[in-house]
């Protein structure tokens, strides 16, 4: 117990087990401190043991399931990949664990919520930490199971607790795929263990490794919303704000990545299956920021930006680029959470309203949340020297440099996604902070506690300055994080080749997205003055205001709005979601068809016993080999 | 049979004088009430158990019929633990419903004696008489709620389908007498594949043993009284019947396919169909089943599915994962169905999924058992459930039987869905009407103290088991021959 | 002796006409006799067995069987007295008050 890798997912375990059992007898400050001292400790540990982690550790805590050369100890392990994650989801949790004392200080349920999510970071804890697949599954299905008391917590909302059921569902489709993965990995390469599985990986057969890569692939998918499976992370948001910001864009999301990175050595056995895994996250960039684009609601922006994000990270992977995929990860979680956060902030200030067309001109009344917020836009844009910029350009620098006409194209399509990102993050930026406030009847922004606003600023600063870690060489850096990797044998050397060029498409692509964005609203101050003059009437410019909108519609989000309808009504609503429903139906009609032998008569059911016992004596008759 | 022997059976001699002794006093000393008839039939399953587990008798074999040996030791105190479970989870319940007074419990120890001989059995005539003793008893307690017609139509469907498979299991039990010439267990079946393949008459033979088990285990497509008979019988003894009475015959059926050895030959193709249907029948029935009992019926018809597997592959890699699983099962089952007794009221046992709407916060205790179960039989970590499937799982695919693992964890996934379905009306659903749940809640019994009792055992074994399960494992690979595969 | 094949025959045809028996009769107390006629094929069958081994271990099993036959006829007797009682009929499907 010395070891401070077991303190990092023993101590968010206690504090869910303390707030879980003995919470609802507790004040709400003991509840909240328990909650933030635990995952702090984590955190803490975590610092500790990426420090003193040295060429990668295990640790055995017991035995914990073993057969017939099977064998699943409970074994933790500590290498640059988990550590960095460790430290990360830690590091994260406790600044939201810290937000939700602000977010949830009117909610009763205040014990079940930090218990879930104590639980929660201590499941994560352990996906990341596994040393084998069993482990990681239980991991796995723990952060599920979180995410569906959580998503569902207003439990009393139908429509939450529906929401809590989808993700439930269509995240368990994936979990199929990871498990039969997982036994078919057992069966070939006779152990659990991850090491000594990557270690086998080189022997197997290529269309083997194929159809491995392509089970993990949809694993990863449902956990980590990547097409087909995308549909239920927008729903997800009926969730508390931190819930999102902790589980739907910093963390849980991102397991699916993990996955894919810890089991590449068997993924890169085939290429097949790395250009599918590419294929995959590119388009699902493409199509989730193409469908952020069509969003009214804050938080779906912002989910469907995760989803677009994450397809980044997959991206990277199947380009090979395990630390670029690392790194994005890593900025990612500081930034998405950070616009999360200040959504939250936003959303409660403004009393409920989600709707970034209700919203307009909180840069002034919301100074602390419009500086964050922006910081986060730009980290998210890209713009360069921000946290943001360093880890996509690695990224699409890394599918360049693949070489082969569909990286090339994938590439281009990355670099287009990178452009509908500036966009649509700063259309937001532009709706909610400039201008005027556009329902008045929505109020004055709320008084929010200091812990909400002020938790943002240290998210804020690690998302501009985040690309320290992993700094090019272009820029005076030496790329910690890459070397780290390749030190421990994790992840082929550091790509070293992106240089300026990439980095200036990626620049002038973010700033025309900016720009473009800009345009629409730094248009409007000198419109509004025209307008001013022509009607000295403050109800026709805001109508004017107004009317500026749908030009701005009509120029830019028309034709994007259209793909984005279609692709959001069509694709994702329409056709995955039907088709998703249309399993559960079926199965569930399936079932009751078979529930129809049951017809409450025992005539019936000597019947079935004596057809049953004929067939298998015919059986026999036939092929018993008398 | 000498003294030794004698000895050797001290468990199942308790388990079997116990209940006449029970029956003589409830008969003759006043003053005895059903709570306290209750607690002695409850400490004669204990002393049971605690025999069996702690005395290793001098012989392995008592007069050539029963095992006294660590398998049948495990078979009686199976026995014992299962019956004093559904003792103390029937204390609260007998009190409201006229189950009658000593016969109850007698009933219960009868059935459990029956379960031993049953388990221990080492020829086919124990077997007979060990399932016989406990169908009897069984037959008697469906029907012995006598306030509720729906008992009397319960135990009438088990007993008329039930006797028509024993009559399938005695002709079986002839033909292979017939082709062998041999009673004892491991002989006859031996006998059977002796020339390397099975003769007509033995493989006639087993094709009706298959129905009898069928019946008694609810396989497909012999599982169709299951819902019936658990949505009307008393909730306790369903709970018994689905677990206890189920395991009792897999520990003999193991035996059977041990003593075969190595090889099902002729039967693999159609105890594979037989097992994937049975999970695929189960788990899709159960999916839009409001009842809570039959809710029950459907996952243990599933469950039993997922033995099955575990039995086939059991020639191969030994029935260790079996067994666990079935210790699992019977814990996490009984639990199920534990719950469903103590929310049983005076008229009528919990009905529709959607009466436990928001009983979490009116009766956490309950809830939470219910839950943990629910959990469990999901076959999800951190709960032994988790790991009974995993390891049936690792059994099947490692005996070749890759496909039918795959159809097995595809159902388990698709069973997530109605085992949560019953923790979500639990925790996350307000009550139908505000105010419904609260004085619903008042309606529902008190929680008695055996309840208290049989719930934390039961919890604490299946959140224990599911953390460390290294004991269990040690303990029944060391029973099932040590080195058969589960632990090297 | 009578060889060993035409017994199980017997017994087999016995059997079938149990299944039979059990198979078109809704009346409780026909599919009990139809179970009892199919317990006494099986009685025959161990007989045959002993005889073909010459072992008594078969006609033991054989009065085994017949006390059996005997205990679960007379419980289900009893449930069919408590149970037309309640609803004046010996109707297997009469009884299909729990149906899915």
């Amino acid at each position: 117990m010395a070891s401070p890798i077991t303190w990092i997912l023993l101590l968010p375990l206690l504090g869910a087990l303390f707030n879980g059992l003995l919470g609802w007898m507790l004040k709400r400050r003991v509840v909240e401190t328990v909650a933030c001292a635990s995952v702090a400790g984590s955190s803490v540990a975590a610092c500790i043991a990426f420090a003193g982690m040295g060429n990668g550790t295990d640790v055995v805590l017991y035995d914990w399931l073993s057969a017939g050369g099977f064998s699943a100890p409970f074994t933790l392990r500590l290498d640059a990949i988990s550590a960095t994650m460790a430290v990360m989801v830690t590091g994260v949790s406790f600044i939201i664990h810290l937000y939700s004392v602000g977010y949830m200080r009117e909610d009763e349920g205040f014990a079940r919520y930090f218990a879930l999510l104590n639980l929660f970071v201590a499941a994560m804890l352990l996906l990341v930490l596994a040393g084998n697949l069993p482990l990681m599954f239980v991991g796995w299905e723990g952060v599920g199971f979180c995410s569906f008391g959580l998503i569902g917590f207003w439990y009393s909302d139908p429509a939450n607790a529906t929401a809590g059921r989808k993700a439930f569902i269509v995240t368990r489709i994936g979990d199929v795929a990871f498990g039969v993965a997982l036994i078919w990995l057992f069966y070939l390469t006779g152990t659990t263990d991850i090491a000594a599985i990557n270690a086998a990986a080189p022997a197997l057969p290529a269309a083997t490794a194929t159809y491995l890569g392509l089970l993990l692939m949809f694993g990863a998918a449902g956990k980590s919303a990547q097409l087909p499976l995308t549909v239920w992370l927008p729903d997800a948001m009926a969730g508390p704000t931190p819930v999102s910001a902790l589980i739907h864009a910093a963390t849980m999301v991102t397991a699916g990545v993990y996955l894919l990175m810890r089991m590449f050595p068997v993924i890169s056995v085939s290429s097949d299956a790395l250009a599918v895994i590419t294929t995959v996250g590119a388009v699902t960039a493409f199509y989730a920021a193409t469908s952020a684009l069509g969003q009214r609601d804050i938080k779906r922006v912002l989910a469907y930006s995760t989803i677009s994000q994450i397809g980044y990270m997959v991206m990277a992977v199947g380009a090979g680029a395990l630390s670029a995929a690392l790194f994005h990860l890593v900025v990612h979680a500081f930034f998405k959470a950070l616009l999360f956060m200040a959504a939250g902030c936003i959303i409660q200030a403004l009393h409920e309203e989600h709707d970034i067309f209700n919203m307009g001109g909180l840069m002034t009344r919301m100074p602390t949340v419009f500086w964050c917020f922006l910081a986060g836009a730009l980290a998210l844009a890209a713009a360069p020297g921000t946290g943001g910029f360093f880890s996509k350009d690695e990224v699409l620098a890394a599918t360049l440099g693949h070489g082969g006409a569909l990286y090339t194209a994938l590439w281009a399509l990355g670099e287009v996604t990178a452009f509908v990102t500036a966009f649509y993050i700063f259309r937001v930026v532009a709706l909610v902070f400039m201008g005027g406030m556009k329902k008045e009847s929505a109020g004055l922004p709320a008084r929010l506690p200091g812990t909400m606003v002020w938790s943002l600023v240290p998210l804020a600063v690690l998302a501009i300055a985040g690309g320290i870690i992993n700094l090019p060489a272009t820029w005076g850096g030496s790329g910690y994080l890459s070397g780290l990797l390749a030190s421990q044998g994790l992840a082929p050397h550091a790509e070293a080749g992106h240089g300026w060029a990439v980095q200036a498409v990626s620049a002038v692509v973010c700033a025309s997205g900016i720009g473009a964005a800009y345009y629409m609203n730094l248009i409007n101050p000198a419109l509004r003055e025209r307008l001013a003059a022509r009607y000295a009437d403050l109800n026709d410019f805001l109508f004017r205001a107004w009317g500026l909108d749908a030009l701005y519609y009509r120029l830019f989000v028309t034709p994007f709005g259209n793909i984005a309808d279609l692709l959001w009504h069509r694709v994702d609503e329409g056709a995955i979601n039907r088709a998703l429903d249309g399993i559960g139906d079926g199965l569930a009609w399936t079932g009751s068809m078979m529930r129809l032998s049951v017809t409450g008569r025992a005539s019936t059911y000597i019947m079935a016993t004596i057809v049953g016992a004929a067939a298998i004596v015919l059986y026999f008759a036939v092929n018993g080999g008398v | 049979m000498n003294l030794s022997e004698l000895h050797a059976l001290l468990p199942l001699l308790i388990l079997g004088v116990g209940p006449v002794l029970l029956l003589l006093a409830g008969a003759f000393i006043p003053g005895l009430d059903r709570k306290r008839l209750n607690f002695i039939g409850g400490a004669v399953a204990l002393l049971a158990a605690v025999v069996a587990a702690t005395y290793s008798p001098p012989v392995t074999e008592a007069g050539g019929m029963l095992g006294t040996g660590p398998y049948g030791r495990m078979a009686a105190f199976l026995a014992g633990i299962t019956a004093l479970l559904t003792i103390l989870l029937s204390v609260g319940y007998t009190s409201r419903r006229p189950l009658g007074d000593e016969e109850y419990p007698s009933l219960v120890l009868f059935a459990a004696f029956g379960m031993a001989v049953l388990g221990g059995a080492t020829s086919l005539l124990s077997v007979f008489l060990g399932l016989e003793c406990l169908t009897l008893a069984m037959y008697i307690l469906l029907a012995s709620n006598r306030g509720d017609f729906l008992s009397g139509e319960a135990g009438i469907k088990y007993l008329v389908v039930g006797a028509v498979s024993t009559a399938f299991l005695a002709f079986g039990l002839a033909l292979v007498y017939v082709a062998t010439g041999d009673l004892s267990l491991a002989g006859s079946m031996k006998g059977l594949t002796a020339s390397g393949a099975f003769g007509p008459v033995g493989l006639a033979g087993w094709a009706m043993l298959l129905v009898g088990i069928g019946f008694k285990v609810s396989l497909f497509p012999f599982h169709l009284w299951a819902p019936d008979v658990y949505q009307g019988g008393p909730a306790p003894v369903v709970g018994f019947l689905s677990t206890g009475s189920k395991a009792a015959v897999w520990l003999a059926f193991l035996q059977l396919a041990l003593a075969m050895g190595g090889d099902w030959g002729a039967l693999a193709p159609v105890l594979w169909v037989m097992a994937a249907l049975t999970m695929v029948y189960g788990n899709l029935a159960a999916l839009t089943t409001n009842n809570v009992k039959r809710l029950l019926a459907y996952s243990s018809i599933a469950q039993m599915g997922y033995v099955l597997m575990a039995l086939l592959a059991a020639p191969v890699v030994g029935g260790t994962a079996m067994l666990i699983y079935l210790a699992v099962y019977v814990a996490m089952d009984l639990g199920a169905f534990g719950v469903v007794a103590a929310f049983s009221t005076r008229d009528r046992d919990l009905g529709d999924i959607e009466s436990l709407r928001g009983l979490g916060y009116v009766h956490p205790v309950r809830s939470a058992v219910f839950a943990v179960c629910m959990v469990s039989l999901a076959g999800l970590p951190p709960t032994a459930g988790f790991i009974a499937k995993f390891g049936i799982f690792q059994a099947a695919v490692k005996a070749g039987y890759v496909y039918l693992a795959v159809i097995g964890i595809a159902t388990a996934i698709v069973s997530i869905y109605y085992y949560l379905r019953v923790v979500v009306n639990l925790y996350m659903r307000s009550p139908l009407e505000k105010g419904v749940a609260a004085t619903a809640g008042t309606l529902l019994p008190r929680l008695d103290d055996a309840n208290r009792i049989a719930f934390a055992l039961i919890t604490a074994a299946i959140l224990y088991l599911g953390v460390m399960p290294g004991g269990l494992l040690d303990l029944i690979g060391g029973i099932a021959g040590g080195n058969d595969g589960f632990r090297c | 002796m009578v060889p060993i094949s035409h017994i199980l025959i017997l017994a087999g045809m016995i059997f079938a006409l149990g299944v039979v028996c059990v198979f078109a009769h809704r009346n409780i107390l026909m599919i009990l006799i139809g179970v009892e006629i199919m317990l006494n094929a099986a009685g025959l069958a161990f007989v045959a067995g002993s005889m073909r081994w010459g072992m008594p271990e078969g006609q033991i099993f054989v009065l085994f069987l017949m006390a059996m036959a005997a205990s679960e006829v007379s419980v289900g007797l009893a449930l069919v007295v408590y149970l037309h009682k309640r609803k004046r009929s010996v109707n297997i499907d009469d009884f299909n008050e729990m149906k899915d």
